[in-house]
């Protein structure tokens, strides 16, 4: 409609609608990173790569794509499959230092240090500073038992203030079983941003793991307020209801594990 | 500029987002991730190989190619000090080795007994922390050690002693007497050959180890004496020969037999028998019963376990059995 190109319209005075909200077909690539982070948010990794793949069909050069990928698989525990795909992005995108951190956050969690070690170095050598890359570093740290590990957490918070950072971080200090650690962390987050649903999440298995029941209670039910709908909260509640004597938690205390 | 496909700085594609190429990560399946979760083997595998790779630098072998290193070492962790001196570290290694072979040679020697078995532990103990003292060198915690030498005695264990132990079990086994069986005392141990007779048949004047079939012998009105289990005597006759006893004599066939049961003092009077084909005769001379010596000593074939051949236990009557 040519004719009709010309023509103005007064559209001050009505709210501008996102293109992707008014058209399914307008959905970019950012739309897609947008909904990705979204569901990282609220600890939906499934989804999230969901996502990540959605961007990266429309637009395979979104590296924060590929990176959210790599993330995504190591957060969901499928490090071998974390590993290789971090080498396929790294060959599109050669020496990036978030892909460098990705393979290496993957090597370590699946206990080759000596690469991981390698990589988040070379990862470090790359331009530009990140809190993932600082992240990653601190997870090393940790796996190896140098104490180097809260510096590089703290680094990765200062190179990203949202609050985001520090709940990854908390999870990889559950993850190592140091649950007052991540405590420490989600508390000062919570501070903050208070209507975070995850990390209200993560207070309460970080409280859990810490064996405060009554605490980890109440955080869950607050996290329940927020998002009536937290499928892994539910399930935690549950748990805790059910809770009975267990030969394994028993073992696991005695190990200090 | 226009038709670069590469970056000039870091070499990253300029033409990635035309590409054909596959954005879907590949996925593990929840099998994979549970079996990935149960048995963390590649985890624990780097875990030793970055322990190994760690002590081995600390002890630093000289000589040898990198690459050559850590495989030559991990072999000759077979054999208790070997790889000790390999590393250079030849004194400790000479130690461990010299008390490894002290307590395996003590322990075969009592083998059968408690002592013989807690020497034999001991033996492999030692191994175990041979294996340690090259593969965690650098562990210094408590907990971690217990586990590595956990993960070591159960590595040795499958891989080295049960199979060893299997083969050398076929053809050496201690049998301990838990009662007097005359001409052997209670507590005393012999040595079986489970394979002697895998490829041959046994012959007239082997000492066999053999399982008795339950056999009652009514002794007087209410009182019966059981003849059952594993028994150890000599044979006397093979399948198809006449065998008759009188006036302290045996005759196979007509002919004097030159063998005697292995308690010589007993030999049945009276005894006429047919050893049937397949079956051999071996009287338990060790049960002085007077009766029913017909039916007990003829054996089948499939009873005859393995071969006797040694005395090991006590050590004043160690030697062969004959």
């Amino acid at each position: 409609m040519a004719r009709f190109d010309k023509l103005e319209f007064n559209t001050s005075g009505r709210p501008s609608a996102e293109p992707a909200e008014r058209d399914p077909l307008a959905r970019d690539a950012g739309y897609w990173m947008n909904q990705a982070d979204a569901s990282r948010r609220e600890g939906l990794y499934e989804s999230a790569l969901k996502y990540y793949s959605r961007a990266l069909e429309l637009d395979r050069s979104v590296v924060a794509g590929w990176v959210g990928q790599v993330q995504m698989l190591v957060q969901l525990g499928e490090y071998p499959e974390a590993e290789l795909w971090s080498r396929k992005g790294l060959e599109l995108f050669p020496n990036n230092g978030e892909l460098l951190a990705g393979r290496a956050h993957a090597f370590c969690r699946m206990g080759d240090m000596k690469q991981a070690h390698a990589l988040s170095d070379g990862s470090l050598q790359q331009a530009g500073e990140s809190a993932y890359r600082w992240l990653v570093r601190g997870e090393i740290m940790m796996a190896t038992r140098q104490d180097m590990d809260r510096h590089c957490f703290d680094k990765a918070q200062a190179a990203n203030p949202d609050w985001l950072v520090p709940m990854e971080i908390a999870q990889v200090e559950l993850y190592y079983r140091r649950p007052s650690k991540a405590w420490t962390r989600i508390r000062n987050a919570l501070e903050t941003t208070p209507d975070a649903t995850q990390l209200w999440y993560m207070q309460g298995l970080c409280q859990a793991e810490l064996g405060m029941t009554q605490a980890a209670k109440e955080s869950f039910e607050r996290c329940l307020e927020l998002s009536p709908r937290h499928v892994a909260t539910e399930k935690q509640l549950r748990r805790m209801k059910k809770r009975k004597w267990s030969a394994r938690r028993l073992f696991r205390r005695l190990l200090g594990r | 500029m226009p038709g670069v496909v590469t970056c000039g700085r870091c070499g990253a594609n300029l033409r990635v987002a035309s590409l054909p190429i596959n954005v879907h990560p590949p996925r593990a399946s929840r099998a994979a991730k549970r079996w990935r979760r149960w048995f963390p083997t590649a985890r624990y595998w780097g875990r030793f190989r970055d322990a190994v790779a760690g002590s081995l630098a600390r002890i630093r072998i000289t000589g040898w190619p990198t690459h050559l290193q850590t495989p030559g070492v991990l072999i000759r962790l077979i054999v208790p000090g070997w790889a000790q001196c390999h590393v250079g570290r030849a004194q400790r290694g000479r130690w461990f080795f010299r008390c490894y072979l002290g307590l395996l040679l003590t322990g075969l020697l009592f083998i059968g007994t408690m002592l013989g078995w807690v020497l034999l532990g001991l033996a492999v103990s030692l191994h175990a922390a041979s294996v340690l003292d090259i593969v965690a060198a650098d562990v210094t915690n408590l907990r971690k050690r217990l586990i590595y030498s956990g993960v070591a005695l159960v590595l040795l264990a499958t891989v080295l002693y049960y199979p060893a132990g299997h083969l050398v079990g076929l053809v050496a086994s201690p049998q301990r007497f838990s009662v007097a069986a005359p001409p052997f005392a209670a507590g005393d141990v012999v040595l079986v050959n489970y394979s002697a007779y895998a490829w041959s048949e046994p012959r007239p004047g082997d000492v066999v180890y053999y399982h008795l079939s339950s056999y009652d012998v009514w002794l007087a009105p209410g009182e019966i004496y059981r003849l059952q289990g594993d028994r150890v005597d000599r044979i006397l006759a093979k399948g198809g020969q006449k065998v008759t006893s009188n006036q302290g004599k045996l005759l196979i066939d007509g002919r004097p037999c030159p063998w005697r049961p292995i308690n010589g003092q007993v030999l049945p009077e009276g005894l006429k028998v047919a050893v049937p084909e397949g079956c051999y005769l071996i009287i338990p001379s060790a049960d002085a019963i007077p009766a029913a010596w017909g039916a007990v000593s003829v054996v089948p074939r499939a009873r005859i376990l393995g071969r006797v051949y040694w005395r090991n236990q006590p050590l004043w009557r160690f030697g062969p059995v004959r």
